[in-house]
């Protein structure tokens, strides 16, 4: 059975404007998943730390190896940008899960959603070079959103149940978010693969099919489309 | 309205000062009644004959699934809604084996699989063509081509000429090579009209929003929240929410800059109603009132 962290942040401190709903977004797809339940840190315990890998980038005070990346899925809700998931206090790390510091699946993690806006922005391909190769170490995919998107409290859940019903992690993704946003909103993922792998395929732990980790991979798919 | 933290846009729609409550007949599919339950089965009936399945009927409690080898169809309960989708050309990687169909081709492919399969458009108009979009890298750095993999004829809802909004209003047909459809999405509530009631004025509204507590924390002297544009909707919950009436709204468009967040486009909707959550809920209008307010 696959296991399950969450992290949310309503409050930002004056950072940038509060949100509403991220909370019971999280917990949604937390509660509603069937897995094992490892950790939830909302508010001013969610970390950008929490999802970055230990000595990379600046600062390197990345703690993944206990949080996102101890886990078969994490899901993120709050605010975003290219730069990648923002978070509500940036007293532990710079309070920005940047994609220089992102490294995950040496460990357990095969699936990382960053519900917030413009993480997977394309920007005529630059998605790649923030995301690209060196997140991957053995991660299927980060789902997440080319525009921006909304303050949504159930899209998590709607996510969870799509996966519990047998649907492939990309559909379900894809389902969630036509179900919660408008079609000037886009749905986006990154995924990886190699010789030996098929994560298109790639199903919740129990569900279906799951593949096996790309853990150097050859190619990277990046997907998006109206909600 | 004097506030350093907002620029407010200098022009503001001009509104009637009533607008007509739209009730959507979900009520009827909520309760017990065999009325209710024999209107589903019609629509279950009637789409599964339309989409040619021969699966048995899946249940999910907020909707029911046929899960055919080529494709699938969910119908939803607490709306009129359904999702069409073949299972290998919908959201696909691969290449189109050929071009994809010309925009005008889409459109009249669109309005064909509208009538074909007795979609309700009847406040429904053709809006704009979408892509889904591929782009496969095999190394770091190098040119990536982009490839269209499906387009989309995206209507859009109105009602009395007033836009609905959110993802309960959507009609989408999406189409690969060769004109075959991938999905189908058509969600909506059939509405029918009540009785007008008073709304708030877009000045209203902008003060209400400008308490929002999401803008309680942010400090003049660091930050600024620009609004660009404010426009009179309805909202339609997401096609598996209970919702009893279309919900006033006005539809706030913005931008957050703070220095450590230097920029959050949002679009936030304001209830255009006064109704307290007791009177919400009086209605049975939605099913948890206290979300109701600014969202």
């Amino acid at each position: 059975m696959g296991t399950i962290g969450i992290e949310w942040v309503n409050k930002y401190h004056g950072r940038a404007s509060d949100l509403k709903n991220n909370d019971d977004n999280a917990r949604g797809f937390y509660n509603t998943l069937d897995g094992i339940r490892q950790f939830e840190y909302g508010d001013d315990l969610a970390w950008d730390q929490d999802f970055e890998q230990s000595g990379a980038g600046v600062p390197t005070s990345g703690t993944d190896q206990i949080y996102a990346d101890n886990v078969d899925i994490a899901f993120f809700s709050g605010h975003g940008s290219q730069s990648g998931p923002f978070f509500g206090v940036a007293t532990h790390d710079d309070g920005t899960a940047r994609s220089t510091e992102v490294r995950l699946g040496d460990r357990y993690c095969n699936w990382v959603v960053f519900d917030a806006c413009l993480v997977l922005a394309y920007d005529d391909g630059a998605v790649f070079d923030r995301w690209g190769w060196p997140a991957f170490k053995g991660l299927h995919y980060i789902l997440g959103f080319h525009t921006t998107t909304g303050d949504s409290g159930d899209r998590g859940r709607k996510f969870a149940e799509y996966l519990n019903a047998g649907w492939r992690v990309r559909d379900a993704w894809i389902r969630a978010c036509q179900d919660t946003e408008g079609s000037d909103v886009y749905w986006a993922y990154l995924r990886a693969d190699q010789s030996g792998t098929d994560t298109y395929n790639d199903h919740w732990w129990g569900k279906g099919y799951v593949s096996p980790d790309p853990t150097a991979p050859t190619s990277l798919a990046y997907a998006n489309g109206p909600c | 309205m004097p506030n350093s933290l907002f620029t407010f846009p200098k022009r503001l729609p001009d509104v009637p000062r009533d607008i007509a409550m739209y009730r959507t007949a979900t009520q009827a599919v909520l309760s017990r009644k065999a009325a209710a339950n024999a209107d589903f089965a019609h629509r279950v009936k009637l789409y599964s004959m339309l989409f040619k399945t021969s699966t048995p009927v899946q249940e999910f409690g907020s909707f029911v699934l046929f899960r055919e080898a080529e494709h699938s169809l969910e119908l939803f309960r607490l709306s009129h809604s359904l999702r069409w989708t073949h299972n290998t050309l919908a959201h696909r990687e691969s290449a189109p084996k050929a071009a994809l169909p010309a925009e005008k081709e889409v459109q009249k492919l669109a309005a064909k699989a509208l009538q074909d399969y007795q979609i309700d458009s009847a406040n429904a108009k053709f809006q704009s063509i979408a892509y889904s979009q591929v782009v496969v890298a095999t190394a770091p750095g190098g040119k990536k081509a982009v490839r269209n993999t499906e387009a989309h004829a995206i209507y859009g809802f109105s009602l009395d000429g007033i836009p609905v909004v959110g993802p309960g209003a959507k009609l989408r047909a999406s189409f690969v090579e060769e004109g075959q459809m991938s999905q189908l999405l058509h969600f909506w509530r059939q509405p029918a009209k009540g009785k007008a009631v008073r709304i708030k004025t877009p000045q209203q509204a902008l003060e209400r929003f400008a308490q929002d507590p999401r803008f309680m924390r942010l400090s003049a002297e660091t930050a600024v929240v620009d609004i660009h544009d404010i426009e009179f909707n309805y909202y339609a919950l997401s096609p598996s929410d209970f919702q009893q009436y279309l919900i006033p709204v006005y539809s706030v468009k913005g931008t957050v800059k703070t220095t450590a967040f230097p920029r959050y486009d949002f679009t936030h909707r304001i209830v255009a109603v006064d109704l307290s959550p007791e009177q919400i809920k009086g209605l049975a209008a939605v099913a948890n009132p206290g979300s109701c307010a600014v969202f």
